[in-house]
């Protein structure tokens, strides 16, 4: 029986040549040229930039890919899996994740990323996202007029040290001298280690995924290569989880087949003294 | 008073809530509050914005994902009162134990089960949202139920009332684009209460006769992708339903599209299916509830931004349970129990006959979700009323083997001719995964009509599923299966097989010439022809569910969630004894096997021996010769071959009988009963 090859290509060869594309630009953090598609295509996958350009032009046509204006100097179009609102909505989200902005900041920072999503329509998706909750409308600081934005609650810290800077100012004198006198700093030690472990976990967890603000989960092993590059130790890394757990700030969510795993995988998650192996952690 | 106490059920066994639809079961607002109340802020949002949105849930294995489905469908239905008044909205439960290539078509279904699901008033869903709709577009008929009573008792003897319908259903159509003739047909004689069963099924997307189809007034030509089909009714039905009252998708057990782990087709097409209902419907609510280990799989299959759709408007952990959230839960399963109430003593503690300390041990000892909770607390029950009783946890073995019987005996009695072709397509990869795990499913066929290809080092298998009812899209697809294989030569039988594949309980009537002498073509050309009996299909089904059910966690012994390595191993093991069908419907698929069907001499009797006993289920020998013009012995001699297809009993005088799963215990070797 012959193997059904051909010289021809068949439809079924063109659209998993298709789905090899959409793959590589929804993979890809942000819009993409044709010369840039091409290079992440391997093997069998990396096709001519002619047919490349006219499979492209086909799937914008299926509503499937997106163009984008050329930005910078380049003159060539890009394009992404995601449309232009997307494209608006993840920036935003980006930019607000780091830290909190004021709307005009937000605006101009992700200017030249947005070129052609214009500045109202920006304004509207800002609000949007904040009824959708994925943005916090902050209120400004100590005698300030302008709200903030942010994707992470209010941090009181930022509050606290805008407020000490300004009363600083005034009074002409330190943030020591000013704590000491509020009767806020003393000579006792700082904050325990395992405290300060435990605050800059659940920061992390934050910062590796928005949602974790709201409730959302955060594989383990992720949080952990993220932690190790700054120095943590797989035992401190489990035993603040584990803590962290205990005082219920977060639940973990146990792998419920641990026996399906290599070793190796086992090793990447938490486990405790009952043999249980956890693999995603959540706030609270 | 012991023996009182060993007659009362222990509160805590019944801990798995299996159906989002069933809601006799005790509930504890505080637990997943906060996942149930982004629910309830994602239908409001859809309902204010009129745009589509979705929400990603996930937990361990007995975390209570179903459970909260199930408050959200209480919810909507008006049963848990404590949120207020609920707004109108339309409830959909669709479990993924489907394949990924029916995929849309297992989600029509489900939405148009659950459309003519009774509510709590009686009437279907369908009916409760479809009469408001009718007023809104055509104020004159006045009160619409009234109107609607009026309309079905003058519908049997005036052509004026079917009009009347037929244009405040137009007047619907106009404003609602739902561009579907048959649609519209459909739900006129649904709510006329013509032809309700042919015309459920329709919705439902079932195969339906030609002789059904024309009598519903409805295109006849079923050709054409089904899938598409299937999914232009979805938004039809989502337009239909209008911008304002929200649809709530819930999709459980994601789990089980996957056939094995590295199958990651099921779950790129259901990523796609989420986020094409997210952006091309305005009212839709999309909850997917998955295990949280699966979550890193789920994202690794699907694309970002369908990933990203899967979760627009949000995604909760469902945490463990926190110590009051565990206590209160035992407290109200206690409270629920009317026997202990009356057993209960003056000063008792809250928990009693546990004690507080129970539950603290189950919590130190992780026993901290609902299911694991609540099998815990079990076992102290029964160990405070019966210490001599026997421990209530089986051992796996015998647990698996009590399962596997309480699901055969359900498939046989429930899976109908309309479910086949979705027990074959999930069912078969399984199978052929469990016989030999080289066995892949591939997507690519040279012949168009193939539904599944797999390959392995052993071979090659083909199966193209021929359960249409309607005898005109059998010869079509029989037809052009013909005129792809004129090109192509099968070369090795013994490495590569085509298998036609048509339920037993489908006969083909003696009138559909064309579609037998096709399949008689067919036949020479080297395809085979099989028949699958109502006990494989049953046995597929229980073999299929329990593997869905191992693989998102919901099959727990004890509590204990079980190994789907573990059930695999099992199953593979009861091939030859408890799951016998599956091992002859193995013997015909694999390649290395021959089949006999090029020449079968009793193909076209036996489908006229079954379309008989279709029709009159028992007939005597001595009739069915004379029916059929064939001498007697040779239809008892063509009974006898086949005894997977029907029963003898032993006269005199002679009679045959319509097999069925329950039916062959009766009929079981030697098939004759004196």
């Amino acid at each position: 029986m012959d193997n059904g090859s051909a010289t021809m290509i068949s439809p079924d060869t063109a659209e998993l040549e298709n789905e090899v594309i959409r793959k590589a630009l929804s993979q890809a953090t942000q819009p993409l040229t044709c010369k840039q598609l091409r290079d992440r295509l391997t093997g069998p996958y990396k096709l001519s930039e002619d047919i490349l350009t006219a499979r492209l032009t086909a799937e914008i046509a299926a509503g499937r890919v997106y163009a984008f204006a050329a930005t910078g100097r380049g003159q060539a179009l890009r394009y992404w899996t995601r449309s232009a609102e997307e494209l608006a909505r993840e920036t935003l989200l980006r930019y607000l994740a780091q830290r909190p902005h004021t709307r005009a900041e937000l605006l101009r920072k992700a200017k030249s990323t947005l070129a052609g999503f214009s500045e109202e329509r920006q304004k509207q998706l800002l609000a949007q996202l904040v009824r959708e909750e994925h943005v916090q409308e902050l209120p400004p600081l100590l005698g300030g007029r302008t709200k903030f934005y942010s994707a992470k609650p209010a941090n009181p810290r930022d509050y606290l040290e805008d407020a000490l800077k300004k009363l600083g100012k005034k009074l002409a004198c330190s943030r020591e001298d000013i704590l000491r006198a509020a009767g806020l700093l003393n000579d006792a030690p700082a904050a325990v280690p395992q405290n300060s472990a435990n605050e800059s976990l659940l920061t992390r967890m934050v910062q590796i995924k928005l949602a974790a603000a709201q409730g959302g989960l955060v594989p383990l092993n992720e949080l952990w290569h993220s932690l190790r590059t700054e120095g943590w130790d797989k035992t401190s890394f489990d035993r603040a989880v584990l803590h962290l757990a205990e005082s219920y700030r977060v639940a973990l969510q146990r792998h419920n087949f641990p026996n399906s795993l290599s070793e190796a995988e086992r090793a990447e998650l938490v486990a405790d003294q009952l043999g249980n192996y956890y693999v995603g952690i959540s706030l609270r | 008073m012991t023996s009182l106490l060993h007659s009362i059920t222990n509160p805590f066994r019944s801990a798995i809530v299996a159906d989002p639809w069933h809601w006799d079961i005790v509930d504890v607002p505080e637990i997943h509050q906060s996942a149930f109340e982004l629910c309830r802020r994602a239908l409001e949002h859809v309902r204010t914005q009129r745009q589509s949105t979705s929400i990603l849930l996930y937990g361990e294995a007995g975390s209570g994902k179903t459970h909260l489905l199930a408050r959200l469908q209480a919810y909507l239905a008006g049963l848990v009162k404590i949120y207020g008044q609920a707004p109108p909205a339309v409830f959909v439960s669709v479990r993924l134990q489907t394949s990924p290539q029916m995929i849309w078509r297992h989600l029509r279904n489900r939405f148009g089960e659950d459309l003519l699901r009774p509510t709590t008033d009686g009437r279907p869903q369908l009916e409760r949202i479809l009469l408001p709709r009718l007023k809104e577009c055509s104020p004159t008929i006045g009160e619409p139920q009234t109107w609607l009573e009026r309309l079905q008792r003058d519908a049997r003897t005036s052509a004026a009332a079917v009009a009347e319908m037929e244009d405040a259903l137009d007047a619907l159509d106009q404003q609602a684009q739902l561009n579907d003739r048959d649609l519209v047909i459909v739900l006129a004689h649904l709510l006329l209460g013509r032809f309700r069963r042919d015309a459920r099924a329709w919705l439902r997307g079932e195969s339906l006769p030609e002789a059904a189809l024309a009598q519903l007034g409805v295109n006849t030509d079923q050709d054409g992708d089904p899938e598409e089909r299937a999914r232009r009714l979805i938004l039809s039905l989502s337009r239909l339903i209008g911008p304002e009252l929200p649809v709530v998708f819930c999709f459980d057990q994601v789990e089980a599209l996957q056939s094995h782990p590295q199958d990651l087709a099921g779950l790129l097409k259901f990523g796609q299916m989420v986020s094409f209902l997210r952006d091309e419907t305005s009212n839709a609510v999309l909850v997917s509830c998955i295990l949280a280990q699966f979550l890193t799989t789920l994202s690794q299959a699907v694309i970002s931004s369908d990933r990203d759709r899967l979760s627009t408007f949000g995604e909760r952990a469902l945490a463990s349970l926190t110590p009051p959230e565990a206590k209160r839960l035992i407290e109200a399963r206690l409270a629920a129990s009317p026997d202990l109430r009356s057993e209960r003593p003056a000063a008792a503690d809250r928990f009693w006959p546990l004690r507080e300390s129970d539950v603290d041990e189950a919590l130190q000892r992780k026993k901290d979700t609902p299911r694991a909770l609540l099998s815990f607390c079990a076992d102290k029950f029964d160990a405070y009323w019966q210490p001599e009783a026997p421990a209530q946890v089986s051992p796996t073995q015998d647990f698996l083997a009590q399962e596997l019987e309480e699901r055969l005996a359900r498939s046989a009695a429930t899976s109908s001719t309309e479910q086949t072709d979705q027990i074959i397509t999930h069912g078969v990869p399984l199978l052929l995964r469990l016989f030999d795990t080289r066995w892949e499913q591939k997507a690519l066929s040279r012949f168009r009509d193939a539904d599944l290809v797999f390959e392995s080092p052993r071979g090659r298998v083909s199966l193209s599923l021929c359960n249409q009812r309607n005898m005109t899209s059998l010869a079509g697809r029989l037809r052009r299966l013909r005129e792809q294989a004129a090109e192509q030569v099968l070369e090795d039988v013994t490495r590569e097989k085509f298998v036609l594949l048509r339920d037993a309980r489908l006969p083909i009537s003696s009138n559909a010439r064309r579609t037998r002498e096709h399949r008689d073509q067919l036949a020479g050309a080297g395809f085979h022809w099989l028949t699958v009996s109502a006990e494989m299909i049953a046995a597929l089904d229980a073999l299929r569910g329990l593997l869905s059910d191992a693989k998102a966690g919901d099959l727990a012994n004890g509590g204990e969630a079980l190994l789907p390595a573990t059930v695999q191993d099992w199953l593979r093991d009861s091939l030859d004894a408890k799951l016998r069908p599956l091992r002859d419907l193995l013997d015909v698929l694999l390649p290395e096997v021959p089949a006999t069907t090029a020449d079968d001499p009793d193909f076209n009797l036996c489908e006229d021996i079954s379309e008989l006993l279709h029709n009159h289920f028992v007939v005597s020998v001595a009739d069915a010769a004379c029916k059929l013009d064939r001498a007697e012995n040779i239809i008892e001699a063509c009974a006898r071959r086949n005894p997977e297809r029907f029963g003898v009993l032993n006269g005199p005088p002679l009679v045959l009988f319509q097999l069925t799963p329950s039916a062959a215990d009766v009929a079981d070797a030697p098939q004759e009963v004196s």
